[in-house]
């Protein structure tokens, strides 16, 4: 009896002072959908520039992109929440749940750490066609003159004109791409007439005059942006659709509060640094400052949304 | 500042230790990169994006451009010694590069891919700078229907490729379009053929299956005949390097792949690859020796290889002017400029246009430095490729496969090189074409995607590829390109009965 007792403090020793170690202990990985150069990887990596000095062990980026995500869920699910593996989270890691191959569930297999940017979504035209508002669009796109366009099927775009096209009534025509920007240039060389594009992508083409903006996906009009403080949201023109381009750092689903905490208050003193204000200044990005409980009720809210309208539209194909 | 004076800057900032250093750094580790099967250049690019981030952003555009000009003729090497071409984009490379390597001129092939290459992209980068206006209108005039053309056009070379027997190149091609049909459909959301299969999800990719079915199949092949005693070429005949007046020779060649190269370039989505391809069956209409490609002939090495390093330069046109970028490798180059706080975009070239003379200068250089680097090590690489064959053979079946683990797939893509690899022998053993096949893959996606796309905007007309010129001329000239060797062949057996 005795023997046993000793074994199993023995063997339970090791762990007990693993845990009582001070986190973080190992170095911490950002894991991303984004490929080097994308979105979320750049995201990552200029964090981790501006709070190298605050958190004491190397942070690096995991790039697992492709197979709608099922890359990344395969290499996160049997890592530990212990706070050393951490997911760069995006709008559409809500999205494809519901319309794509996700598995994860923002809100039930990931806990929100904080939430770093977010960007208006546009409805975009040419900048010399002749359509200056929703209301001309949509009676174009009814006498089936309008060819719309955008990321793949289930994607953000295609969402919104499969929506639209249903609240409306008029038959989608829709183009689709499989992303990387196809979209934009098929817009400007007058191949498609309406896409969805996100602000820091289009801005410089809004100021030479190659697009226009008709509409921004956001629940109120945007001011930081001077070419978008005039903008009308979508909701003002009749149209019930609020959605934006957010990102931010979640942790899988377990992981303890003070870890949170931890990387929370040091992710956020990271926001304030001129270098990193800079930065989105620099490529026309906007902050997007969340802390953990505001953020979860966002995802919730987001889901919420998400999940009516890719049921309304026919596209959820999550199996109740 | 006048584009003269700019350009002379752009040169100058690439003269600089800092510049010198990032591009032969790039450059050396490009040809590397490009060599091992399954590194490609855009992979070998995004390996040292993060190394960059301390540096200049003009400073780290170098770097990147001596990586993609590096890996485009590093590619070439391992296509022309053991048929493993580096980067899909040259494949067309290994046919003739590889015939020459085993009749024993290594030094020719090799000399034939890198002199037309460096050519190539000095070319493209001056087109880039020079022609940047003009270069972008093209890029937006082609819209789906006049992708869909191009990739008629480049499949209307089957017919060329396979004179021998015309079913079965026809037959070959089908395979590959039908390979490129499996995996998630981007125009529905749905999964293709893929039998449940997770591996399949991303369809069946470029890479392993062109390594596969060219250069697996060839070591196959080798272990075939391995009773047959293996003919010794002395080293003098194997490191021999073409003479001046054979590069003038292989000029028009040259010129025609630079040329295809700067065109395609410029249309996202297209990519070194096609053009290469494009190269490969277009500069056989104007060579002497048309009739002899695939038999090891210089001309078919020197257009392809021009046409993938004149992507390069070119492929950055949509990224600069538009902030588009149109291939992966220029996306990875779009990382490093916002990682770097710049935003390229159509201001870039009134606000910010040292950038753009900073990456001429830069690929300019690369290019110099890639044709150094290159005659420097073309030597030893023939001596590495003298050892006993069944030495050679297992040193590349083992190079293939840490290659393709190196693009972090996993052995899923293993398995799929292995498969290809004894698809591809029994199709050259029963008369099938490989290349045919290859061709269908790579052009499958433009072709399906790009006429669903014109049906879109066309609500269901195929007049629209009457309607657009460009489009109309491309399907003009594949009908005309389909049509003249038969035409031809017909004439030549009534001449001669």
């Amino acid at each position: 009896m005795i023997r046993t007792v000793v074994l199993l403090v023995a063997l339970l020793a090791p762990g007990l002072v693993r845990a009582a170690e001070p986190y973080p202990s190992k170095p911490i990985e950002f894991v991303t959908q984004s490929s080097i150069g994308g979105g979320g990887d750049v995201m990552a990596r200029q964090i981790i520039e501006a709070t190298k000095d605050l958190i004491p062990q190397p942070m690096v980026v995991v790039n697992k992109p492709g197979a709608g995500g099922r890359n990344l869920e395969n290499y996160v699910k049997d890592k530990k929440p212990d706070g050393h593996t951490l997911v760069v989270t995006t709008a559409t890691s809500i999205l494809w749940y519901y319309t794509g191959a996700l598995t994860f569930s923002v809100n039930r297999d990931l806990e929100p750490i904080i939430r770093l940017q977010v960007e208006p979504n546009l409805v975009a035209v040419k900048g010399d066609s002749k359509w200056k508002t929703m209301e001309d669009l949509v009676a174009d796109a009814k006498a089936g003159k309008v060819t719309f366009g955008g990321g793949p099927i289930g994607g953000p775009e295609h969402l919104f004109f499969h929506k639209l096209a249903r609240d409306k009534g008029f038959k989608l025509n829709y183009v689709a791409y499989g992303g990387g920007g196809e979209a934009g240039t098929s817009l400007l060389g007058g191949n498609i007439d309406a896409t969805f594009l996100q602000a820091s992508e289009s801005l410089d083409h809004v100021r030479s005059g190659g697009i226009r903006y008709l509409a921004v996906a956001s629940a109120r009009r945007v001011a930081d942006i001077p070419e978008l403080k005039d903008i009308p949201t979508l909701r003002e023109q009749g149209i019930d659709f609020v959605f934006e381009h957010w990102r931010g750092i979640h942790a899988p689903a377990g992981v303890p509060a003070e870890v949170v905490e931890y990387l929370h208050a040091r992710f956020k003193q990271g926001t304030e640094r001129e270098s990193w204000k800079k930065w989105l200044a620099d490529t026309a990005q906007l902050g997007g400052y969340l802390n953990p409980s505001d953020f979860k009720a966002f995802t919730l809210e987001q889901d919420r949304l998400i999940e009516q309208v890719t049921t309304d539209a026919g596209l959820n194909k999550k199996k109740r | 500042m006048d584009l003269f004076g700019a350009v002379v800057d752009g040169i100058l900032r690439s003269l600089t230790p800092a510049g010198l250093l990032a591009v032969f750094v790039g450059v050396a580790w490009g040809i590397v990169a490009g060599a091992l099967p399954g590194i490609t250049a855009s992979i070998g690019m995004a390996l040292v994006l993060p190394f960059t981030f301390g540096a200049d952003p003009d400073v780290a555009l170098m770097l990147l451009a001596g990586v993609y000009v590096g890996a485009e003729y590093g590619g070439s090497i391992p296509a022309i010694l053991i048929r493993a071409p580096g980067e899909p984009s040259n494949a067309p490379a290994s046919l003739d590069g590889y015939a020459m390597h085993v009749r024993g001129e290594t030094g020719r092939a090799l000399g034939f891919s890198l002199v037309p290459g460096t050519i190539a992209s000095v070319i493209g980068a001056v087109a880039m700078v020079t022609l940047l206006v003009p270069l972008s209108r093209l890029a937006l005039a082609f819209g789906p229907p006049e992708f869909f053309a191009l990739a008629i056009f480049g499949l209307s070379a089957v017919v060329g490729l396979s004179r021998r027997n015309l079913a079965k190149g026809i037959a070959s091609a089908a395979f590959g379009l039908t390979l490129a049909m499996v995996g998630v459909d981007d125009l529905s959301g749905e999964d293709r053929f893929t039998f449940g299969i997770e591996g399949l999800v991303e369809g069946i990719q470029t890479v392993p299956v062109v390594i596969g079915m060219l250069a697996v199949s060839e070591v196959f092949a080798e272990i075939d005949r391995a009773h047959e005693p293996q003919a010794s070429i002395s080293t003098k005949v194997r490191t021999a390097l073409p003479t001046l007046v054979e590069y003038v020779r292989c000029l028009p060649s040259t010129l025609l792949g630079t040329a295809i190269g700067i065109v395609v370039g410029v249309m996202p989505g297209a990519g070194a690859t096609v053009a290469s391809f494009l190269a490969y069956t277009e500069s056989r209409r104007i060579s002497k020796d048309g009739a002899r490609y695939g038999e090891g002939v210089p001309d078919a090495v020197a257009a392809p290889e021009a046409a993938n390093n004149a992507v390069v330069p070119t492929s950055m046109v949509p990224l600069l002017a538009f902030g588009i970028p149109g291939s992966t490798s220029a996306a990875i180059m779009m990382g490093a400029l916002i990682m770097h706080g710049v935003r390229p975009g159509p201001q870039l070239l009134t606000g910010r246009p040292e950038i753009i003379y900073a990456l001429f200068g830069g690929l300019l250089t690369a290019s110099i430095a890639m044709y150094l680097l290159g005659r420097l090590f073309i030597r030893p690489w023939i001596y590495i490729v003298n050892v006993p064959k069944a030495y050679m053979i297992t040193s590349i079946l083992v190079l293939v496969v840490v290659g393709i683990l190196g693009l972090e797939l996993g052995v899923f893509e293993v398995y799929m090189v292995l498969v290809a690899g004894v698809v591809g022998f029994l199709m050259q053993r029963y008369g099938y074409n490989v290349v045919a096949a290859v061709l269908g893959l790579v052009l499958g996606p433009l072709v399906e995607q790009n006429l669903r796309r014109a049906l879109v905007m066309s609500r269901g007309s195929a007049d629209i590829f009457v309607e657009r010129p460009i489009a109309l001329a491309l399907l003009l000239l594949a009908a005309a390109s389909i049509a003249y060797p038969l035409i031809v062949d017909r004439v030549k057996r009534r001449r001669s009965p």
